[in-house]
């Protein structure tokens, strides 16, 4: 099991590890109860600094889906992220749509690549 | 114990380190710099062609110091057999520690460092999502036992050693034994980005590299502590009874220990070379946030450290 990060890619580098954790997470690749390793360890095999991966860490600690012990490392608290309200889940889906939209994808383009996304995150990850 | 005996074991020993270690100059160090394909020198990726350009001036360079560097071990081995004097022959160990880190591992940094000083950059890299403690490379228990055996030599010694016994071999093996300790740590935590291709055979293949590398200095600080025991136990008990068969079993569990590295060298190393083919060799790219690593981070400390400490302890006894 990898995290990949880009250097082209246009979000910030934590946002890549948070991103990267959150779909490990959803596939069901990280089970609860598992443990990731430290923030030290992640930050020299990726050769970037110990505060990217720390915000990284923080980030998914405070959306309930990591618990952070000093000393013991990271473990995968849940496979559900707290205080997400229907709008707030709305807001990525309907920007990635727009974005779709303006590329000039017709609506039955842009179903079948959403079904497509959601099949290729439930095969790994079993049924939800 | 008779004479024969204690000029038998030394010169025996001695022989088995020289003949494991010419092995390993035929079949392992040899081709070394091939390892990774005619793509590659040391682990440095270079262009095609070079092997038949200026690459294969930098293999004789490399086979001529290679030669250099077993000539010496073999005269370590030599002088002491032809002036007869048995209890020299120990410190071919730490001269072929020393002059093995500095021909040829200097040569190593030297040509990585001329030859790979740009690196390909890959922008897309990954990291393994695996946990990487200590403890599941270093058994602790394991290590108390051996520092409690180290430490019964030293009592033994202290407290009961005879007329016979010489503190060089002793603080030798010691130091060999523990200076180790840190370079296993260094190699557990030792980490580097995977590139984006093929990245779980590279992952597996890096790992196999680590414990195997454990496996061997383990193995080697096992040998080394087991003969030190077999030495206190030879020079510590006067009751020539007890002496001989507590003497012979720390020996031939040292023989032991000495046959399970070589077995471990010998097919480890085999195993490495299969698992790596068609894989860039680390070091032989960089990742987008830092530049290639010549060698392990804190390997390049580590080994002057050691080695200046070898030499140091050699120059005293010598005085």
């Amino acid at each position: 099991m990898f995290l990949a990060v880009d250097a082209n890619d246009k979000r910030p580098l934590y946002q890549q590890v948070v991103d990267g954790i959150k779909a490990l997470i959803a596939r069901g690749d990280l089970r609860e109860g598992m443990t990731l390793p430290s923030v030290r360890q992640v930050a020299g095999d990726l050769g970037v600094n110990l505060n990217t991966i720390a915000a990284a860490y923080r980030e998914l600690q405070q959306e309930g889906l990591l618990a952070v012990r000093h000393g013991s490392g990271a473990v995968v608290a849940s496979r559900r992220s707290r205080d997400v309200d229907g709008e707030e889940i709305r807001k990525p889906l309907r920007a990635a749509l727009t974005q779709m939209a303006l590329a000039g994808l017709s609506n039955r383009e842009i179903v079948d690549i959403v079904r497509r996304e959601l099949e290729s995150l439930q095969r790994k990850g079993g049924s939800r | 114990m008779s004479a024969q005996t204690n000029t038998l074991l030394p010169l025996a020993s001695a022989g088995l380190v020289l003949a494991l270690r010419l092995y390993f100059l035929v079949r392992i160090l040899w081709n070394y710099p091939l390892n990774h394909g005619p793509g590659f020198f040391l682990g440095v990726e270079v262009a095609p062609g070079f092997y038949e350009g200026r690459g294969a001036q930098w293999l004789r360079r490399y086979r001529i110091l290679l030669l250099v560097q077993h000539l010496i071990l073999v005269a370590a081995f030599i002088v002491p057999v032809a002036l007869r004097r048995w209890s020299d022959l120990p410190v071919m160990a730490p001269i072929d520690v020393i002059t093995l880190f500095s021909l040829i591992g200097g040569f190593t940094f030297w040509s990585r460092r001329t030859l790979g000083s740009s690196p390909p950059r890959l922008s897309s890299i990954a990291a393994p999502l695996e946990e990487r403690r200590l403890s599941d490379y270093i058994s602790w228990p394991l290590e108390a036992v051996l520092v409690a055996l180290l430490a019964f030599s030293w009592l033994l010694l202290f407290t009961r050693g005879d007329a016979g016994f010489r503190w060089q071999s002793p603080v030798l093996m010691t130091y060999a034994v523990m200076g180790l300790l840190p370079l296993k740590i260094i190699l557990v935590r030792n980490s580097f980005p995977l590139p984006p291709e093929r990245t779980e055979e590279h992952h597996r293949w890096m790992e196999a590299d680590r414990r195997y590398s454990l496996r061997v200095m383990e193995s080697m600080r096992w040998f080394l502590a087991v003969t030190l025991a077999a030495y206190a136990v030879r020079h510590g008990f006067p009751d020539a009874a007890t002496k001989v068969w507590l003497y012979w079993s720390f020996l031939g569990f040292a023989l032991a220990i000495f046959l399970l590295m070589a077995g471990i060298l010998i097919r480890g190393s085999a195993a490495l070379a299969a698992m790596s083919r068609g894989l860039r060799p680390v070091g032989s790219w960089a990742g987008p946030f830092q530049p290639a690593p010549v060698m392990l981070h804190g390997g390049l400390t580590w080994s002057i450290l050691y080695c200046g400490g070898l030499a140091a302890l050699l120059l005293f006894f010598g005085r």
